[in-house]
């Protein structure tokens, strides 16, 4: 090794030799700038009876903090709209209104109605009662495009009360008296958009002929899209009396009418019979009556038009969608706002 | 590499490896740390905070009491010391009261008087300033009731 390599390793070796190992170190934390924080904690960071303060975990998801905190994921939307959201971010604060923000759907501008359309058959030909496939097709589409939330008809009565909000642009899909069309061709296209709908059934039209079949009405309650309510025993005019008949058997006649569908429909498919949609949309005050003692909580009618959180619950509007209705026509039907100068 | 450099690298090494052996004197005194560049964060709630205080100021200026409400109530869960957002909310329930209070005297009024369609839009008003109020949204459900049987529900059956 050349003698001038020595002479430079030789001051770093005794410079070496002068080291200590390291002595023990006072414990002394280090102090950190007060512009740090802790990294941002994830869950619930405040809460009382009207929000919680949450910060969303990696693994959760706007479904899984709506079904922990609103008890649905059906709810989901009460968080994006507060928060003015697409979705959630792990480790972004979110406020979760506990108690609805606005449970009747009021603004400055107006306020929301719900309106209910009634269809009757789906089929391959049209005429005023049987819609064309193609176009009860193109009718979802346009309410999955146009962001109308199709929401159950069992959830109108909490809106009605005030205690739960609906999401904007709800809409009530239904159909009336039980034709084997409603399943053939109107439930697959509702079970493609994932559409609840509910079918008024009069029972004397069941089981056999052109009626639906109780394995076809349980098939599509099973599927939880479907509910089965009540659309009179025998589909006769519940306002319209036989001459010589009287009060009393009237009364009497009424009464079975909206009492049978109910008690058979409640024994042959799980769920409760509360709905009823009159005949031909007509009732009376005598109707009305026994409409409650019959133990139903909505009336459905035929008059056109949306349904606010005040409208009278046992004469609910419904508008009918005909055979021949255009896209405009089915458009007009869809009156999910109320213009109304509330300042 | 020829031999000299194998020797200067090894050189090296040696120096860089003792030098971390090597320890300042222990004293008393801790050394000071050298300032350590680190990216300022902010709490988990602050931008929460900051776009809830725009819209509740916002709401303000509208004049539209009933969101601003509950603007500043997640305010106040958010800063429960804030005298601010203790004020805003005395404030604005304050506002609500004397708003929702004019608009229900009117609407009973009018509701007494038999005009159903003025009662009905000052009842919906009382209720976008008063969410909560259970007595204007009775009001309409029962003037909507009424409005019904008077249309429909009087016909002689056929």
């Amino acid at each position: 090794m050349p003698t001038h390599f020595l002479k430079i390793l030789a001051p770093l070796l005794v410079i070496a030799g002068c080291a200590t190992p390291p002595a023990p170190q006072p414990e002394v934390s280090t102090p950190r700038p007060e512009t740090v924080e802790p990294p941002p904690p994830a869950g619930v960071i405040a809460r009382n009876e009207r929000f919680a303060v949450y910060v969303p975990r990696d693994q959760d998801t706007l479904a899984s903090v709506a079904r922990e905190f609103l008890g649905s994921e059906n709810r989901a939307w009460e968080i994006t709209q507060f928060n003015n959201v697409a979705n959630i971010t792990a480790g972004e604060a979110l406020a979760i209104p506990l108690r609805p923000v606005n449970p009747l759907g009021i603004s400055a501008k107006g306020y929301q109605t719900v309106p209910i359309l009634c269809y009757h058959r789906v089929g391959p030909r049209a005429n005023l009662m049987i819609m064309p496939r193609e176009t009860f097709t193109a009718q979802m589409e346009y309410l999955a495009r146009n962001n109308y939330n199709v929401i159950r008809l069992a959830d109108l009565p909490d809106f009605m009360s005030g205690k739960r909000p609906l999401p904007p642009r709800a809409v009530v899909i239904t159909f009336d008296d039980g034709h084997v069309s409603s399943y053939q061709h109107a439930y697959p296209i509702l079970r493609q958009y994932g559409f609840p709908a509910t079918f008024f059934v009069y029972t004397d039209f069941l089981g056999g002929g052109e009626g639906l079949t109780w394995a076809q009405i349980n098939e599509m309650s099973k599927s939880g899209l479907i509910d089965i309510q009540s659309h009179s025993k025998s589909h006769a005019n519940l306002i319209v009396r036989p001459a010589g008949e009287s009060d009393q058997r009237y009364a009497e006649r009424v009464h079975t009418e909206l009492r049978v569908p109910r008690e058979v429909v409640e024994r042959n498919v799980p769920g409760k019979v509360t709905h009823h949609a009159f005949p031909f949309g007509d009732a009376n005050q005598v109707v009305l009556e026994r409409l409650v003692q019959t133990g139903h909580e909505l009336g459905l009618t035929v008059n056109p038009g949306g349904n606010a959180f005040f409208s009278y619950p046992l004469m609910l509007r419904r508008t009918m969608i005909f055979g021949g209705a255009s896209m405009d026509n089915f458009r007009a039907a869809l009156q999910v706002f109320r213009d109304a100068d509330l300042k | 590499m020829n031999a000299r450099a194998i020797v200067l690298a090894a050189i090296c090494a040696t120096c860089v490896t003792l030098s971390g052996c090597v320890t300042p004197p222990a004293t008393d005194t801790p050394a000071t740390p050298a300032p350590i560049a680190v990216p300022a964060q902010t709490a988990p709630t602050e931008a929460l905070e900051a776009r809830h205080h725009e819209l509740a100021q916002m709401f303000m200026r509208e004049r539209n009491w009933a969101d601003a409400l509950v603007q500043w109530e997640l305010l106040a869960l958010l800063k429960p010391d804030s005298r601010e957002y203790r004020n805003a909310l005395t404030e604005t329930r304050s506002r609500i009261r004397e708003s929702a209070d004019g608009f229900a005297r009117a609407a009973e009024r009018a509701h007494k008087q038999g005009n159903l369609d003025q009662a009905t839009l000052l009842y919906l008003r009382v209720l976008n300033v008063d969410r909560d109020n259970a007595a204007a949204a009775q009001a309409l459900r029962d003037i909507d009731a009424e409005r019904t049987r008077r249309a429909y529900l009087n016909r002689p059956p056929r």
